[in-house]
């Protein structure tokens, strides 16, 4: 399934996370899932779901199986960051003990998928509010860390792109992208996040377009609480993310990336009015949150089951679908 | 503190005079009147005929205020009546207004910095976004003109009392109060204007406070709306004013300000389409045009917004196509005040602030007990 037509003039392959499509799932069944749903795209979560030993012609079998059923595979690293050393032990251990060893040792067979971007995560919401290190602290370290990997990427032909995750602002991606190098670190864009940082995802992404090379597919609406605002996940449609906009936006930019279902879980707060909040989220503008407090309607339960989700996410793609797999 | 209303929205002002509407806010139960400017009161600043405005409010115990006009030389010629009340010398025409208002013991004179061009939608309606001169020469050639008009009124022990017109922001009038000395110069608080400028109105009350020497007490709804957010006058109470907290700054302050309630303007005194204001909080040129507007002051904006939302949604808050569409002739006018009040006093009585016996009817009960 590719999207074009109803959303502007760029074409883009369809597919999903692997999660979306079943948590239990082998990666050959969620390749199985995914062809029989029309998509065209899979992005596992991590290397290790696809061999343990991060063997490269096990990376290179399940590609070509994916082929063979018109899926296009890639994988994301996961959550990598220079100040949480018990996220990566796997990977140091792949390294035995050298964690950049490690994660290039995974950059190389996840590049016999013959993938172009490798989506990568910073942290969680906590680490932002780490007390013992401070976030910009972090954000230099783990830029480091992401630059001593540009041999190995530059070798593969990959970039890395870091994801909209709910504790990073696109000012602070677009900085890592700056301290990184352009061609080495892209972005993934996930919108559904972006409010969960203050920011209004179209003029996020019209900030983060020139550089974006996975789109992550979610909706949420966006609430008053009564202590401020709060991100409340729904099926696809129903919710406050405009998607019509966003992809106008990055195909004014150019931007070809595909378009993957990403079912979320985290419900989060975002409470503008506390002082400390607001000075910890010094990005959040007059603008922007002006913008995200006039859409906000009356708090109400998130839709956190994945199945209605993922039908309705599917079925809200296809309204600006332009045909089907070819 | 006492209560008392606008002098020239007071319904039938016109129609009535200075004179019969001090007689029409006593019985209305109104402390007191303050005239727009002494212009209102008397046109060609007759002495007697001011007399006997003063001499009507000391019989009715009223408070009697009054003020001059606007002060932005940029604005000036569209009140031709200033300078021609100086036989075309504007200076001239404020000393004899001022010197006017000394004779009959007004010294707190209402001055502004602009008018509200209702013709034009959003941010054009506001003179700060004039595209011929910046605001800030606005703000500067009103500074000097201040500075002109500063030695008469220590002259004349008169303190000049920018409003918290729709143009302006209360750190803008704080700025200007303390470059031309606080000596001379004061602040008329407007409590909902200051909405227009996307202020918080507890937070431009805490920073006006100590210069606050008039009132125009008045609220109003606050609605999401197309390219941004409405703004309705309502009765004190039924918007998104807290006077709950507002009050006890203002009277911590000054004890002895009065309270004028500005009033909606009856339809029948002026027949005009009721249409809402906008407020462009979403339009990044609206925002440029506030740079001491901080994060903090606006997520608490939107979070009292959100509140009066959930009042809306709730039922317990008319919506503003059904709040324009109801009658607004002289009953509901008057209403209008009476109720405003009675919330003012409400809460001056919650928090025992000093107001004083409020109407003549209450003086009465007072005296015969």
């Amino acid at each position: 399934m590719t999207i074009g037509d109803g959303v502007g003039t760029v074409v883009r392959e369809l597919g999903a996370c692997a999660r979306a499509l079943g948590e239990e799932s082998t990666p050959r069944e969620t390749n199985r899932t995914a062809s029989g749903l029309g998509l065209r795209h899979v992005e596992f979560a991590s290397p290790f779901v696809i061999s343990p030993a991060l063997d490269p012609t096990a990376f290179r079998a399940l590609a070509d199986y994916g082929r063979s059923l018109g899926v296009r595979l890639s994988c994301a690293l996961g959550m990598v960051s220079a100040g949480h050393a018990e996220r990566t032990t796997r990977f140091r251990e792949a390294g035995r003990g050298d964690l950049v060893a490690g994660l290039s040792k995974a950059l190389r067979a996840i590049g016999e998928l013959d993938t172009d971007y490798v989506q990568i995560v910073v942290g969680t919401l906590d680490d932002r509010y780490d007390a013992s290190v401070g976030w910009p602290e972090q954000l230099d370290a783990t830029a480091q860390l992401y630059r001593n990997l540009a041999p190995v990427l530059t070798d593969l032909s990959l970039k890395l792109a870091v994801k909209t995750h709910e504790e990073i602002t696109s000012h602070e991606i677009l900085a890592l992208v700056d301290a990184v190098g352009s061609d080495h670190l892209a972005v993934a864009l996930d919108p559904v996040n972006l409010p969960v940082r203050g920011e209004d995802p179209e003029l996020a992404t019209g900030r983060l377009a020139p550089h974006v090379g996975r789109i992550h597919y979610d909706d949420a609406w966006i609430t008053s609480t009564g202590r401020g605002l709060a991100r409340r996940l729904c099926p696809g449609g129903q919710g406050d993310i405009d998607w019509g906009a966003i992809f106008r936006i990055l195909d004014g930019a150019g931007s070809s990336a595909p378009v993957l279902v990403d079912l979320h879980r985290g419900e989060f707060e975002m409470p503008v009015c506390d002082e400390r909040w607001l000075l910890q989220n010094s990005d959040v503008s007059l603008r922007e949150l002006s913008i995200l407090s006039s859409r906000a309607r009356p708090d109400r339960p998130p839709v956190t089951a994945t199945a209605p989700r993922l039908q309705a996410a599917l079925s809200e793609l296809a309204t600006m679908t332009r045909g089907t797999a070819a | 503190m006492r209560i008392g209303v606008d002098g020239r929205k007071i319904p039938e002002s016109r129609a009535r005079g200075p004179v019969s509407s001090l007689e029409h806010a006593d019985e209305l139960g109104m402390a007191g009147l303050f005239f727009r400017t002494v212009l209102d009161m008397s046109p060609a600043l007759d002495a007697g005929e001011l007399r006997d405005i003063r001499s009507k409010a000391d019989e009715l115990g009223m408070y009697l205020e009054t003020g001059l006009g606007k002060v932005n030389p940029y604005a000036n010629p569209e009140a031709p009546e200033l300078r021609a009340v100086g036989d075309g010398d504007i200076v001239l025409g404020f000393r004899r207004m001022m010197e006017a208002c000394a004779a009959i013991d007004c010294r707190e004179l209402w001055v502004a910095t602009a008018n509200y061009k209702s013709v034009y939608s959003g941010r054009w309606a506001y003179d700060r976004f004039r595209t011929d001169v910046t605001w800030t020469e606005q703000l500067d050639a009103t500074a000097r003109f201040l500075g002109t008009l500063a030695p008469i009124a220590r002259d004349l022990g008169i303190h000049l009392n920018l409003e918290t017109h729709e143009e302006i922001t209360s750190f803008e009038l704080v700025r200007l109060v303390e470059a031309v000395g606080s000596d001379v110069v004061g602040v008329v608080f407007d409590t909902a204007n200051v909405l227009q400028r996307l202020e918080h109105p507890v937070w431009a009350a805490e920073r006006l406070a100590p210069y606050v020497r008039q009132t125009h007490i008045k609220d109003a709804a606050i609605t999401y709306t197309e390219g941004g957010l409405a703004y309705q006058m309502r009765p004190c109470g039924t918007g998104v004013v807290d006077f709950h907290r507002i009050l006890p700054i203002l009277a911590a302050a000054n004890p002895a300000l009065n309270l004028t309630i500005e009033n909606d303007e009856s339809l029948d005194d002026l027949p005009r389409p009721r249409r809402t204001m906008l407020i462009e909080a979403f339009d990044p040129e609206f925002l440029d045009g506030h740079p001491d507007l901080t994060v903090q002051e606006m997520a608490a904006y939107l979070d009292m917004v959100q509140s009066y939302d959930r009042q809306l949604r709730s039922g317990e808050r008319i919506d503003n196509a059904a709040y324009a569409a109801q009658p607004y002739g002289y009953a509901e006018t008057v209403s209008y005040i009476r109720s405003s009040a009675d919330h003012v006093r409400s809460v001056c009585a919650e928090y025992d602030l000093p107001v004083e016996s409020i109407t003549k009817a209450g003086d009465l009960a007072e005296s015969a007990r």
